[in-house]
């Protein structure tokens, strides 16, 4: 009697050991997926929290017949932005970097970076049709500025 | 003496096969359970990654065509730390509390809805002039609303 008690019993705690063994490693795998995602949201909140910007002027320019609008946008925050990732709105229509009509897009003078520096002064001037009332412009962490033209 | 351990053997076999079955079940129900769970971790961290900004400029007069088309169109900007699909079947759409079937949704800066990137909805649904409206946008349980008037 007493061989099987303690045979049974080993057989139990082994399943026991092993089903412990597997759920400890799934749920510590779970657990430390959703506070990757908890730390990169905190992350992404922080440098929302630190991004400002500001637009200093937006003017309608009329060179030989041809209207642009002229912005230039203050990085007013301490997050370094992308202009890449910067989303330019002429009237309320998206327009993209590439567009024929943008004609300069420039950081502090310089049309080659992706990097705007806080301080520094995004500069961009496109050919217009018609007047636009409004410009938006919105940084990669989402926070945006607008100005009636 | 021989009846006496034969029936030991019999109890003792008898045990280990209950003990193992026992264990088994037990083992197969943990296994189910960590694999749900594993699922769930998955679908939660990507909810909670996800967040989504509309940019559209309400002020403009650029979201509902009213002389054209008659549509509702709003930018969506991916602000969050995955890429999301921009499919009609992953984004819901509610104008004035209707659920909208006819969306169609592209891209503008590239070719997949990256972090950083925009997408464009164009709801086809005429709305009454001079009016109220609000437009709700859900992706992965994050919502966003955008009020505006026609």
């Amino acid at each position: 009697m007493g061989f099987s008690v303690s045979g049974a019993t080993v057989v139990l705690f082994l399943g026991i050991f092993i089903s412990f063994g597997i759920a400890y490693t799934t749920a510590n795998n779970g657990f430390e997926r959703v506070n990757d995602a908890y730390e990169a949201n905190g992350e992404d909140a922080l440098a929302r929290q630190n991004t400002a910007i500001d637009i200093g002027n937006a003017s309608l320019v009329d060179r030989g017949g041809q209207r642009y609008v002229n912005v230039t946008v203050n990085n007013a925050g301490s997050t370094t932005l992308s202009v890449d990732d910067t989303d330019i709105l002429i009237g309320g229509n998206y327009t993209n970097h590439t567009s024929s009509n943008m004609e300069t897009l420039e950081v502090n003078g310089n049309n080659e970076t992706d990097i705007w520096l806080p301080g520094e002064t995004l500069h961009f001037n496109l050919s217009v049709e018609t007047n636009p009332d409004r410009v938006k412009v919105v940084t990669g962490p989402g926070v945006a500025d607008s100005e009636v033209v | 003496m021989a009846s006496v351990s034969s029936s030991h053997l019999i109890l003792f076999i008898a045990s280990l096969i209950i003990a193992a079955s026992v264990a088994g079940t037990f083992t197969q129900g943990v296994q189910r359970l960590s694999s749900a769970l594993g699922e769930r971790s998955v679908d939660v961290s990507g909810d909670i990654r996800t967040d989504i900004s509309i940019i559209s400029d309400p002020g403009s007069g650029a979201v509902y065509n009213a002389s054209g088309n008659e549509n509702v169109t709003v930018l969506v900007k991916n602000t969050g730390s995955r890429s999301l699909e921009a499919e009609s079947d992953q984004i819901e759409v509610l104008v004035d509390g209707r659920y909208q079937t006819n969306v169609g949704i592209t891209v503008l800066d590239g070719s997949a809805w990256r972090v950083g990137n925009v997408a464009k909805l164009e709801i086809s649904q005429s709305l009454d002039a001079d009016s109220d409206h609000r437009v709700v946008v859900i992706v992965n349980g994050d919502k966003e609303v955008l009020q505006f008037r026609t």
